[in-house]
Formats: C-alpha cells, structure tokens, sequence
C-alpha cells in the first residue's frame, strides 16, 4: 500500500483535471477533495488507493 | 496597586485622562491646564496621605491607522500595490539573504502584477484603488517568482524602497517578525491584511494542490502545490500578501496569503516562499556567500522571464 501522501499525490493528478474538483489534499488520515459544488461530490471516489476520502464545499479558490 | 475609591472618584470626573502610582507619590494626567485646580494635593491611600503630582496630558486617544492611506514609515498590513492593479496588503519588510538590503514581500500578482509588471515599475503605498498615484510610489518591483499554469509553489514578488527609511519593521496588529518555522495542522495563525484588519483561523491541511483563479483573468486559472489551507477564511479581496504568522508566537512567520473561498484562505509556506525569494527575516544574520546560493538561478528566473505575457497561456475553464 502507498503512503497517504503519495496516493494525494496520484489523486491530484488523476482528480484534478475534472470539472468541479478544485483542490485536492489530506487531513486526518483521509485525502480530503475542495469541490465548488455538490454536482463535483458525485465524482469522488469513496476511497482511494486504501484510504478514505472525504470533501469540502468550498467554491472556486481566486487571488484575493 | 488597586484603585482606590477616592482615585476611581477621580478617573471618573470630566477632564481627567488617568491616574498612574508609582512609590511615593501618585500621578494624575488631566486633558487642561485648568483641570489641575481640580486635583487634591494628597490622596490617602491605606491610611497614608500620598502627594499628588498633575501631569497636563490632554486626551488620550486609542492609535488607529487608516490602512488604506500613505503610511510612512509604512507597515505591513497596509495596502500597497503595482501601479497597474488595484491594492493588496505589504506583507513584510524582508531582508535579501545575499546583500542585506530591506525588501518589501508581497504576492507576485500585487507588486508584480501577476508576471505582467517589470523590474524596477513603480509600486504605490496606498494602492491605486486607495488613491494611490505617482506621489505615492513607495518602491520598485525588484524580482518575482514567474506563475505558470501547471505547477507553482508561491505567488511571492519583492520590492525594492526608494528610501530605506520608509519601511517599518513592523507588522500592525502584530508587530515584528524575526524568523519562520513550519506549520502543522491544527496550528492557529494571525494575519493583518489591508482589508480585513486582524484575523486568526486554523490551519486544516498542509499539503493541497489547488486550482487558483486570477493568473491573470477572473477565468483562467494557475495550479499551486504544496499548499496551507486555513479556516474559517482569513483573508478577503484586497488582503493578498499578508504575512502569515503563528497565533501563539507572532514573531514566527508561517506563510503568505495569496488567494481563497467562500470559506478557506489559500496560503503559501513561507519555507518555500523564503527558497525562492532568498531572503530572511532576520537582521541579525551575515549575507550568504553568492556560491552557496543554490536556488539562485530560480531567483533570476523572473529577469529571464520578465515580460512572458505572450508566453504565458493560464488554463481556461
């Protein structure tokens, strides 16, 4: 089994091409997915390479 | 010392500013000459009569700078911005590791205007949306750390002050920052931006790559890696490139703020921001020998690419 952090990093290259994923990272042991709306939440995997996953609607990340 | 009933009888008369007791004596400020008729020339305090000496120190006033106007010395957390763009915040005053010299670190999209400005453009102290002008130029774009679409780590610029002496050291709401350290999750941070003031959030993860809007369009997008993500969001339109610090120990920087949600701050480390700049935070430490500069090519990578505007196409969605 891969680390956490190498399964992040294989999930943002496979995720983050995909409408509506807007960011992909980790928190508590699970690879947590930034969505800008519930349509994007229906994209997510349950889990990823062994771990958990879970999501935040966050709406779209813009320079302040 | 406590107050005593008679001093608290004192402090609440009209005309009286406050009350100090060092040994021996005790002091009392008062806003006019003519309030001074209204001292007592002793006070008891525990049963001994103690001498009163009137101070005419007229009112006093709680310190509140307009972060929005021209601040000289200026701090950071005031707005600042390339005379191309609207305003974001001065983060800090940096020191160049190699040569020394005080820096002012904001974002590459505030004093570079997202890789369109060139070295030495002028950079306003208030931003132009602030009024700022010509009048108001403060310093010269000096490097920046180029945005591409596909990979970043920092959106991070330096400036370079006309005069030394109009930057503070200082941070508002925070004070000084003299070093950096790494962040964790559930490490609560500070920030003073140009918009929001002062502000405090957690940090919930430290190692997200997010999709960020405004490189240099409101629809095209650059991807950073590596990033902070904090919440509840700290920052607001016009905060970019306030420094991030530890809650508990606000000399100790963490990241930069560059962009966000409805609801979470985006924030570079300042590790990362730190190895790409070459600067430090620290006036105590001796410039580093030019060899053992290793990321020195990445630092003069914005002079290679100081004008990439027809290079750079950011991601469409």
């Amino acid at each position: 089994m891969v680390s956490l952090s190498e399964a992040v990093s294989i999930a943002q290259k496979q995720f983050l091409g995909i409408e509506g994923i807007t960011g992909i990272g980790m928190a508590e042991g699970r690879i947590v997915f930034y969505v800008t709306n519930m349509e994007a939440v229906q994209k997510i995997p349950s889990n990823f390479m062994g771990y958990s996953t879970s999501y935040i609607i966050t709406g779209r990340f813009g320079v302040l | 010392m406590p107050l005593n009933e008679e001093m608290k009888k004192l402090l609440e008369q009209r005309g009286i500013s406050g009350i100090s007791d060092p040994p021996g004596k005790i002091k009392i400020y008062v806003e006019n000459e003519s309030d001074l008729l209204k001292l007592p020339q002793e006070i008891n305090i525990a049963g001994v009569s103690v001498p009163v000496q009137g101070i005419v120190s007229g009112r006093f006033l709680a310190l509140q700078l307009d972060r929005k106007s021209m601040l000289r010395p200026a701090p950071g957390g005031c707005s600042i911005g390339h005379y191309q763009i609207t305003a974001g915040t001065l983060g800090s005053r940096v020191f160049d590791s190699m040569t020394r010299k005080r820096l002012i670190l904001s974002n590459n999209h505030v004093l570079g205007n997202s890789n369109l400005g060139k070295i030495g453009d002028p950079i306003y102290q208030p931003g132009s949306v602030d009024g700022g002008m010509s009048s108001s130029t403060i310093a010269t774009l000096e490097r920046f750390v180029t945005i591409i679409p596909e990979e970043n780590l920092v959106d991070a610029a330096l400036a370079n002050p006309l005069n030394d002496a109009d930057l503070s050291d200082e941070i508002l709401d925070i004070g000084i920052v003299t070093n950096v350290k790494e962040c964790s999750v559930g490490q609560t941070v500070a920030k003073s931006g140009r918009t929001s003031g002062y502000s405090e959030g957690g940090i919930t993860d430290i190692y997200a790559t997010i999709k960020v809007y405004g490189y240099p369009f409101p629809d095209e997008y650059a991807i950073f890696k590596d990033q902070v993500i904090v919440s509840p969001a700290i920052g607001q339109p016009g905060d970019s490139g306030s420094l991030v610090v530890d809650a508990d120990d606000k000399s100790s920087a963490v990241g930069l703020l560059f962009a966000g949600s409805d609801t979470l701050t985006a924030v570079n480390k300042i590790t990362n921001v730190c190895n790409l700049l070459n600067i430090d935070f620290s006036s105590a430490l001796p410039p580093s020998p030019p060899a053992s500069r290793s990321n020195i090519m990445i630092a003069a990578l914005p002079f290679i690419f100081a004008v990439p505007a027809f290079l750079f196409k950011p991601k469409k969605r």
